[in-house]
């Protein structure tokens, strides 16, 4: 039985990331579709990342690659912290630890547009870490900081906090209206400007596995006692998050970065708040 | 004598003996000697008197009073002649207020210490694991930093007071740790003040002088706080042992000496409203900012917080406003160093926030918060010293401590800049001992919900400030493009910052160890040590830390691939500027203009004095009520 | 067709950059990536950055000011590569032959793999250029290994 969810659990970790990918496709799919085009095949993205690394590689500087490879590195290891059913808060900070390395890989290229866009990753980073982190911390205060700790019941006890990691997935899935590090406009997909061929994948695949944690979350909020249903209505409800981000990606523009780190500590802060406030009020919470 | 009483002693004695030493001398080889010497001593002194703990299982060892007894009324001479002293600097730098404080210092001093009869406390020194962590951090920490002052401050043209005070400072340092008695307590309390006092005015610029006068006028009323503490405590408590303040029970007026004693640590630590005179340090050599940041001085303050926590976590009336105080100062420095392009401010804005972090976790009071705070103290201290270090040693090259004009500095200097990488690695990201400690503030703080919200946003400026930082230092052409040569580094800054660096990250590996033979102790005394540890994990009741899985990981990362990439030259190519060859210049953003910030300075304060005006007061509104 | 060649050739990266055209070839490069013709289906994505580029499309006469930034730019994309010129004036400099500010067609600059004609050209003409230019891939490929062989 022990061998049998380790591999279970090696397989999620795979596969998790894979299926981010496969999403991303999905993404592009709808998103074409809203926009009344055929768009690209589903599997896309990993046509994609083959061809980059197909490519000959090109760089500016050794300490690219190591922080590329570190960001890969330390996002697989949050989600199979995460999937291990370890602890919540060790696993938020080392995917954030990924995060920092995107950004000195990026400020370790001297280039202009990559240097802004280590500046925007940045600003990024403090709009979503504090919701990510109160998101965590609410969710542990509900249940606990083990991920195999964590029942049911989240999804009624803490609605706005699922509200609230919908931002925070607009960011990190480079969305508008807080596309901001990696506007493909004004500056070129930011902090991967330099990056090129399988670089370039690794970072994608990093990213991958960062949102496969950041979407191992949403999943939490969804559990049952059968593991079918529970399986199929946790995929479902990261589906139904993926769709909303899309939609608003579709109806929005983007804006600036000072408006993207007043609206993530103000309403994504506020809406973890209320959540714990309402929970505190009617004494149902554990806290 | 047991061995453990004379390495207590010699702790204290070696440091003042050398300062007498290096003012009767004066000449440069001398003082060298000296201090190396008082080095040596004090760091295996230290490292003995661990062992010697060890050997009894960490029992509370204690020194009595009647062995030291004669030396009470030498105390009061001492404690005497140094409050002249400061009305004397009073007077002379024309500052009514100093003169003020100090001449009521010297009154009450006088009064507490006849009332006292100076003989009440038994034992006078005592020390347990909490002075033990402190004393380490003193005598190594300290001495590594007058090591490298030795290199730094070597066209300086006033050694001999220099280094005289730096080790007097050391000496002092251990004393207020080791002593039980709070007229010592007291005592050492003010030699620290005028060290610090002579040390941020030591270059005797306009600047400094203003500083150091400020340094002075803000501890000078603390020590008047924590004497009016200390009489309180004797009238109340009965007691003069800072061991024996009550743990339970105490209510109303009787909570008055803990609030005294905690204004009295913040003025100390630095915390919201009283912070500004760390921040001015920032003039003063930089070993003396790395002393006060790191190894003496700001410690002091959080370590009577931590010496009093026991009694704290009772005192529920008063504890969630030091947690306020303490999250207030987390967050407003970790807010205004954003805005910093001083490496040396954005450091004091950062030892301002982690002081404030420990200070949050007394005030949280669950012995799982406590634990946070004892191990954020250990290992902020090594790796503040080690960041102040760098950028000493960066400033002899650069000429400048200005974050942005440590670009590209990568190329030009390696070592300092790894050590700097080094220490903000340690600082911010798992898995690192500092990050240990902010693991289990982060489950801790769920006791307290609203400061989630405090840490959340802190936590994420942190990571903007350094590694706005680490990111001009990274932003560099390569070497082969650009044929710039290394800048030459001194062996003695290689050999301090190096040894910073190995124990950053080594204490780090061991810090199973170091809990359980280092904090477990003080902790056990009051409550049962809520994180287990077996070496290589930590435990809380909510969750586990893989320490050393995460430790090799990031090693293998960072070295790994480091060593394994080595790109061909034909994959080198030019940045992209949309087809434009081009000079690239960058300056990085702050956010806030001056106008701003000096608001924010002003916002802070005004919190920070509301809420100690409120700490204050509520022992009196539970009097009345 | 190996699995490397098919998803290189489902996955053409495009880098547009315009060396002094009068814009109307810009126009109808735009026009490719409205739902009228969509080159997205084919994996196309215009990436606006020469690292991340496997094809640059080239509009216009390269002018004297723009021949090093044309230059620098083919230099930043990794190979292998295919340079596109769209248009008459990209294919020869066509009005602007002999002009004193002016170069001519991109092949004075860059090597050019595939010519589009018109003025302006056509959306379908530029698609049926990617795909021609695709199909050179794998001779491109081993053109490319011959000489890191040499």
């Amino acid at each position: 039985m022990e061998v049998i969810t380790y591999i279970l659990q090696l397989l999620i970790i795979i596969l998790a990331p894979l299926a981010v990918g496969l999403g991303a496709g999905i993404d592009r799919k709808i998103t074409a579709r809203m926009q009344n085009r055929l768009g690209p095949p589903v599997v896309q993205p990993f046509y994609d990342i083959g061809k980059l690394l197909a490519k000959r590689p090109m760089l500016l500087s050794r300490l690219q690659v190591v922080f590329a490879g570190a960001a890969l590195l330390f996002h697989a290891a949050a989600l199979a912290l995460f999937v291990a059913g370890g602890d919540l808060i060790v696993a938020f900070f080392v995917s954030g630890t990924g995060s920092i390395c995107l950004v000195m890989g990026a400020f370790s290229a001297r280039s202009p547009y990559s240097y802004i866009g280590g500046q925007r990753e940045l600003l990024a980073i403090l709009a979503y870490e504090p919701v990510l982190f109160l998101v965590v911390l609410a969710i542990g205060l509900e249940t606990s900081f083990l991920v195999s700790g964590i029942g049911g019941g989240l999804l009624i006890a803490l609605p706005l906090v699922l509200l609230a990691l919908i931002p925070v997935l607009v960011i990190l899935l480079e969305k508008s209206p807080f596309d901001v590090p990696t506007a493909h406009q004004e500056i070129m997909s930011g902090p991967y400007v330099e990056y090129s061929g399988p670089y370039l994948a690794i970072m994608e695949v990093a990213r991958w596995f960062q949102l496969a944690f950041v979407f191992g979350l949403v999943t939490l909020f969804f559990w049952s006692a059968d593991p079918v249903v529970s399986a199929g209505g946790k995929l479902a409800l990261a589906f139904a998050v993926l769709f909303v981000t899309i939609i608003i990606d579709n109806i929005t523009a983007r804006l600036t970065r000072g408006r993207m780190v007043r609206f993530m500590l103000t309403v994504g802060v506020g809406l973890v708040a209320i959540n714990l406030l309402v929970l505190f009020v009617i004494g149902q919470g554990a806290i | 004598m047991s061995t453990g009483e004379l390495l207590a002693v010699l702790l204290f004695l070696i440091p003042v003996i050398g300062a007498a030493v290096v003012l009767i001398v004066r000449r440069r080889g001398a003082i060298v000697w000296t201090v190396v010497f008082v080095s040596a001593i004090l760091v295996l002194a230290s490292i003995g008197l661990l062992a010697y703990m060890a050997s009894t299982s960490f029992e509370v060892l204690a020194i009595g009073s009647e062995d030291l007894y004669p030396m009470g009324p030498a105390m009061i001479i001492i404690g005497v002649a140094l409050a002249g002293l400061f009305i004397v600097i009073g007077w002379r730098i024309r500052s009514p207020f100093i003169v003020t404080v100090a001449t009521i210092n010297l009154v009450l001093d006088l009064g507490l210490e006849s009332w006292t009869d100076f003989r009440e406390a038994a034992p006078a020194v005592l020390i347990d694991n909490l002075a033990l962590i402190l004393i380490l951090i003193t005598s190594v920490v300290g001495s590594i930093i007058a090591i490298y002052a030795l290199r730094y401050m070597r066209d300086d043209t006033h050694q001999p007071r220099f280094f005289a005070v730096t080790l007097l400072f050391l000496g002092s340092m251990n004393g207020a740790v080791l002593c039980n008695d709070m007229l010592w307590l007291v005592l050492f309390w003010d030699v620290t003040t005028l060290c610090s006092f002579l040390l941020i005015g030591h270059t005797g610029t306009e600047e400094a002088q203003k500083a150091a006068r400020r340094a002075l006028g803000i501890t000078l009323a603390g020590a008047t706080a924590l004497i009016v503490g200390a009489m309180l405590a004797f009238y109340y408590y009965g007691t003069q042992s800072v061991q024996e303040v009550p743990l339970a029970g105490l209510d109303g007026l009787a909570l008055m000496p803990l609030a005294l004693m905690a204004v009295a640590a913040f003025t100390k630590s630095a915390q919201l409203p009283f912070q500004s005179w760390l921040l001015g340090a920032m003039v003063a050599p930089t070993p003396v900012s790395a002393l006060l940041h790191s190894a003496t001085m700001v410690n002091l303050g959080v370590y009577l917080l931590l010496r009093l926590s026991p009694s704290i976590v009772e005192a529920t009336a008063i504890n969630w406003l030091v947690a306020l105080v303490g999250g207030a100062s987390f967050l407003a420095s970790s807010i205004l160093a954003m805005t910093q392009s001083n490496a040396k401010r954005v450091l004091a804005w950062s030892t301002v926030g982690n002081l404030g972090l420990i200070t949050m976790c007394v005030g949280v009071s669950t012995p799982l918060a406590i634990t946070a705070g004892v191990i954020l103290l250990f290992y902020h201290s090594i790796s503040k010293a080690l960041m102040f270090l760098s950028v000493g040693a960066a400033k002899e090259s650069l000429g400048s401590e200005d974050i942005e004009d440590m670009q590209g500095m990568w190329v030009t200097m390696p070592f300092v800049s790894a050590a700097i990488f080094i220490g903000v690695v340690t600082i911010v990201l798992p898995p690192f001992g500092m990050f240990a400690s902010k693991w289990i503030i982060s489950s801790a703080a769920t006791a307290f919900p609203l400061l989630i919200f405090l840490l959340g946003v802190g936590f994420a400026s942190i990571v903007v400030y350094y590694f706005k930082w680490i990111g001009n230092i990274l932003s560099a052409v390569p070497a082969r493009q650009t044929g710039l040569r290394r800048d030459p580094l001194a062996p003695n800054y290689k050999w301090t910052l190096g040894a910073l660096m190995v124990g950053a990250v080594g204490l780090s590996a061991l810090i199973g160890p170091v809990v359980r033979f280092l904090v477990e102790p003080f902790i056990e005394r009051y409550f049962t040590l809520p994180v287990g540890t077996n070496d290589l994990n930590l435990f809380t009741a909510s969750g586990e830390f893989p320490v050393f899985i995460f430790l090799l990981l990031t090693g293998i990362i960072f070295v790994g691939l480091s060593l394994l990439i080595h790109p061909g030259a034909e994959e080198i190519s030019k940045p992209y500027a949309s087809g434009e060859d081009f000079v690239f210049e960058s300056r990085g953003s702050y956010f806030f203009g001056e106008a701003s910030v000096r608001q924010g300075i002003a916002l802070s304060e005004g919190t920070g004095i509301l809420l100690v005006a409120l700490l204050l007061a509520i022992p009196l509104l539970l009097e009345v009520a | 067709m190996t699995l490397e060649e098919k998803m290189r050739m489902r996955s053409p990266w495009i880098m547009h950059f315009d060396t002094g055209s009068c814009n109307g070839c810009d126009l109808e490069v735009w026009a490719l990536l409205t739902p009228r013709y969509d080159v997205e289906r084919f994996g196309a994505v215009n990436r606006a950055n020469p690292k991340q580029a496997d094809v640059l499309l080239v509009t216009g006469p390269v002018t004297k000011r723009c021949e090093d930034r044309l230059r620098n730019l083919y230099e930043q994309t990794p190979e292998p590569k295919l340079v596109i010129a769209c248009g008459d004036c990209a294919s020869t400099g066509a009005p602007f032959h002999n002009c004193y500010n002016v170069n001519g067609g991109v092949d004075k600059v860059i090597p050019v793999d595939v010519y589009v004609p018109g003025c302006a050209c056509r959306p379908e003409a530029l698609i049926d250029a990617l795909v021609l230019g695709l199909s050179m891939w794998r001779e491109k490929v081993q053109k490319m290994v011959g000489e890191e062989g040499r």
